[in-house]
C-alpha cells in the first residue's frame, strides 16, 4: 500500500510538472527585459519556435530566403510578415498592427503560384492555379487534395496542407473514400437500319474506405 | 482507494501522451524535402500503399515504376520537377492521369528513365479512330470519351482488363415479330415489341490497378444474356428455345432423295455433322454450359484468333478462307456480324449448296430473298430473323409430320399447300406465311404461325 501511494504521489507530480513547469518558466524568464522592435525579430522568434528552427535547419529549401546563407532565423521574418495585404506591426514605422501583429500564417502559394514573387521562388505550376501561361493543370492528380470541392480545411492557409503533405516529412493519415465499381447503362439504338450499343452513362458504383498512413 | 489510484493513473498517462501527439500536428512542415535528384524523390507510395500492392498482383506492369505511367516526360507528360533544373508542372503537378493508350497506341515505349521497351499494342484500338468500324466494342471507347469516371476512354479498358467491378444495365428490345410471305419470300409486317432490361453486375476485387491475364477476360462476364440464352434459354420439348445459335438444317438425305417431293420428301436432318460433312460448328449438342465460353464466342466473333488459337480448327472449317470472309483481323477482342458474314452470297460457307438441292420451284431463290432482306433490317435483329427458321424450338410442335431420326416436326412450317411437307416455305403458288415472333436473350423464345 505504502508503495502504490508513493508511486501515485510520484506519478502526479510528474504529471503536474508536465502541464506547469514550462508554463513557470517562461512567466520569470527575462520578462523585463523588452527587444528592439526597430530590428529584424526573426531570430527572436526561435525563443518560443525552436522545434520550427530544428525543422528548418534539415530542410532542403528556404535557408537562403532573407538573403542569408543557411538558417539564421530570418527566415521567419522573411515568410509569416511577406503578405503584402496585411498590415503587421512595425517599430520603424511606429506602425501598430492591423490585420496582424507580429507575424501571419502564410499560404505555399502566396509565392509558389506567383511568377512575380520577390524571392524568386520556384512555380509550383500544374494544378491550373498559378499565374503562368503553362500552367493548364488539365490532367492534374492531386487536384482535390488543394483546391477540390470535396475537401476543405483550416489547418493551414488556403491550399497548403495539400502542399505539407507531399514536400515535407510530415506524418499524415489519410482516409480515402472512393468507388471500386461503376454503373454503366448501354441502350441498344436502333435508328432506321442501323443499330448500335449506345453507352447512356457511367457512374460511381460502390464505394469503399480505407486508410493510407504517410510516415 | 485502487479505483482512485487507477483513474489518476490513466489520466495522467493520457495527459503524457496527449501532448506529443498535439505537437505532431504541425511537426516537420517546416521540413521540406529535398526534391532535386534526376529521379522522383516523392515516394508515390508512401500515401499510395494500396495501389503499391494491387499493382503486386497485377499480371501486368509489375515491372513499371509509379514514374513510366504518371510522370514520364517520354510520354509527353508535363509534370513539375527539379533534376537540377527546376520545371513547373504543366498539365499536372505530382502526376498525371495517363490515357492508358498513351502507351497502348505504341509498339515500343520509352520509360521515365530513359530505356526503350516493346509492349503490347492494342489490337485495332491502338490505330488512329480507335481502328475499324467492325469492332464489336467500339463505341463503348468512344463514348468512354463522354464519361469522367475514367481519363479519356480508360473506363472501357478497366472494363475488361483490370479487377475493377462493374455493373451492366442493357436495355433493348423484347422480342421481334414478322411474316415470311409465301409470295417470293417476302420479308414483312416487321415489329420490334416491348423492351427489356437485363442487368449484370460484376464483382471483382475492385483494384483498378490490378490487370489480368488476357486469357481471362471472359465475354459471358458481361453477356451473361447471351450465355443464358445458349445455355438455359426457354424450356420446350423436345428442343428447348435456345437463340443466338442456330441449329444448322442439313439437307443430307438419308432416304436417299437428291430433291425429295411430296411423295418421298426429303429429310431435312439435323445430324451431328453439318452440310459440309464436318462436326457442327456454332450448335452446342450438350453440356452447354461448359462448352459457352469466350472460346465458343469468338468462332463467330473473331474467326482470325479462333483459327489462330485452334488450328485443327482451322484446317477442319477452312478457317483461313473463312477469316478473309470476315474483318477478325481488324478488330479489337471482337467483330460484330451479321449470320451472312459468313453465310452470305459467295462466301466460303455459302449455304447455296445447302438450299439448292433441298427441293424444287425456285426455293434457292426464296432463301436468298429472304437472306438479302434480312440486310436492310438492323444489325441487332439480323441473328433473330435467321434463327426465326433456325432455332430448333420452332420445330416442336407435333403436327403428325415428323422426321425420323432427327426429332424434328415439320408442320410448323410445312403445314399447309399442295405440297403438304414443303408449300408454305417452298412453293410461290400457294402464298401460305409464316408469322414468326421470337424473343430476344436470354429467353430466346419463339412461336410461329402458318396460314
Amino acid at each position: 500500500m505504502a508503495i502504490e501511494k508513493g508511486l501515485l504521489a510520484l506519478i502526479i507530480t510528474a504529471a503536474i510538472g508536465v502541464l506547469i513547469l514550462p508554463t513557470t518558466v517562461s512567466i520569470f524568464s527575462g520578462q523585463h527585459i523588452w527587444y528592439d522592435v526597430e530590428s529584424l525579430y526573426g531570430e527572436k522568434c526561435l525563443k518560443c519556435h525552436a522545434d520550427i528552427y530544428d525543422e528548418l535547419v534539415v530542410s532542403s529549401y528556404h535557408d537562403s530566403i532573407d538573403g542569408v546563407s543557411g538558417f539564421g532565423g530570418g527566415e521567419c521574418y522573411v515568410c509569416h510578415r511577406a503578405n503584402e495585404s496585411i498590415t503587421y506591426a512595425n517599430g520603424s514605422s511606429n506602425t501598430p498592427g492591423e490585420e496582424a501583429h507580429a507575424a501571419s500564417s502564410i499560404a505555399c502559394a502566396y509565392c509558389h503560384f506567383n511568377s512575380s514573387n520577390r524571392y524568386n521562388a520556384p512555380i509550383a505550376g500544374g494544378f491550373g492555379l498559378s499565374d503562368l501561361a503553362t500552367d493548364i493543370g488539365l490532367n492534374s492528380t492531386h487536384f482535390e487534395i488543394l483546391s477540390g470541392t470535396s475537401f476543405s480545411s483550416s489547418i493551414y492557409p488556403d491550399e497548403s496542407e495539400g502542399c505539407v503533405i507531399c514536400h515535407t516529412p510530415v506524418q499524415v493519415k489519410i482516409n480515402f473514400t472512393t468507388y471500386d465499381s461503376y454503373s454503366l447503362v448501354v441502350n441498344n439504338s436502333i435508328a432506321g437500319s442501323t443499330s448500335q450499343w449506345v453507352v447512356e452513362s457511367i457512374s460511381p458504383g460502390s464505394w469503399i474506405n480505407y486508410t493510407e498512413y504517410k510516415k | 482507494m485502487r479505483w482512485m489510484f487507477a483513474v489518476i493513473v490513466i489520466i495522467s498517462l493520457s495527459l503524457i501522451a496527449l501532448f506529443p501527439s498535439t505537437f505532431s500536428v504541425l511537426q516537420n512542415t517546416h521540413t521540406v524535402s529535398n526534391i532535386s535528384s534526376p529521379s522522383n524523390d516523392i515516394p508515390c507510395a508512401s500515401c499510395h500503399s494500396k495501389i503499391a500492392a494491387e499493382l503486386n498482383n497485377s499480371v501486368y506492369h509489375t515491372s513499371l515504376s509509379c514514374e513510366d505511367c504518371h510522370r514520364n516526360p517520354y510520354l509527353g507528360q508535363t509534370v513539375a520537377y527539379d533534376n537540377g533544373s527546376i520545371k513547373p508542372g504543366e498539365e499536372a503537378h505530382a502526376a498525371v492521369k495517363p490515357r492508358c493508350l498513351d502507351c497502348h497506341s505504341k509498339t515500343t515505349i520509352t520509360l521515365a528513365n530513359g530505356s526503350v521497351v516493346a509492349i503490347a499494342k492494342a489490337d485495332a484500338f491502338g490505330d488512329a479512330g480507335y481502328g475499324s468500324d467492325y469492332s464489336a466494342h467500339k463505341k463503348f471507347v468512344q463514348d468512354a470519351l463522354n464519361f469522367n469516371i475514367g481519363v479519356a476512354e480508360n473506363e472501357a479498358c478497366l472494363s475488361c482488363h483490370t479487377e475493377f467491378s462493374m455493373s451492366i444495365e442493357f436495355r433493348y428490345f423484347l422480342n421481334i415479330s414478322y411474316t415470311k410471305s409465301g409470295s417470293s419470300w417476302v420479308l414483312q409486317n416487321f415489329n420490334v415489341n416491348g423492351t427489356r432490361t437485363y442487368i449484370k453486375v460484376l464483382t471483382r476485387t475492385g483494384a483498378k490497378h490490378q490487370w489480368i491475364n488476357t486469357t481471362r477476360i471472359n465475354c459471358v462476364s458481361c453477356h451473361k444474356n447471351i450465355y443464358d440464352a445458349l445455355v438455359n434459354g426457354t424450356p420446350q420439348s423436345p428442343y428447348y428455345a435456345y437463340t443466338h445459335s442456330p441449329i444448322e438444317i442439313d439437307s443430307a438425305d438419308y432416304g436417299g432423295n437428291t430433291y425429295g417431293n411430296w411423295v418421298n420428301p426429303k429429310d431435312h436432318d439435323w445430324p451431328l455433322n453439318n452440310y459440309w460433312g464436318n462436326p457442327r460448328y456454332h450448335y452446342i449438342e450438350s453440356n452447354r454450359a461448359i462448352w459457352v465460353n469466350s472460346t465458343y464466342c469468338i468462332k463467330c466473333h473473331n474467326a482470325a484468333k479462333y483459327a489462330n488459337q485452334n488450328p485443327s480448327d482451322s484446317l477442319t472449317y477452312d478457317l483461313i478462307n473463312v477469316t478473309s470472309d470476315t474483318n477478325s483481323t481488324l478488330v479489337h477482342a471482337a467483330e460484330s456480324v451479321r449470320c451472312i458474314t459468313c453465310h452470305g452470297y459467295g462466301k466460303t460457307k455459302d449455304p447455296y449448296d445447302v438450299i439448292a438441292p433441298s427441293g424444287r420451284w425456285g426455293n434457292e431463290i426464296g432463301h436468298r430473298n429472304f437472306m438479302n432482306q434480312t440486310e436492310s433490317y438492323a444489325r441487332t435483329f439480323n441473328g433473330d430473323m435467321c434463327m426465326g427458321c433456325h432455332e430448333a424450338a420452332g420445330h416442336n410442335v407435333d403436327d403428325g409430320a415428323y422426321e425420323s431420326g432427327s426429332n424434328m416436326y415439320c408442320n410448323s412450317c410445312h403445314s399447309y399447300g399442295g405440297y403438304a411437307r414443303c408449300g408454305a416455305c417452298h412453293s410461290d403458288s400457294y402464298n401460305y406465311n409464316i408469322d414468326v415472333i421470337i424473343e430476344s436473350e436470354p429467353s430466346g423464345n419463339i412461336t410461329h404461325n402458318t396460314y
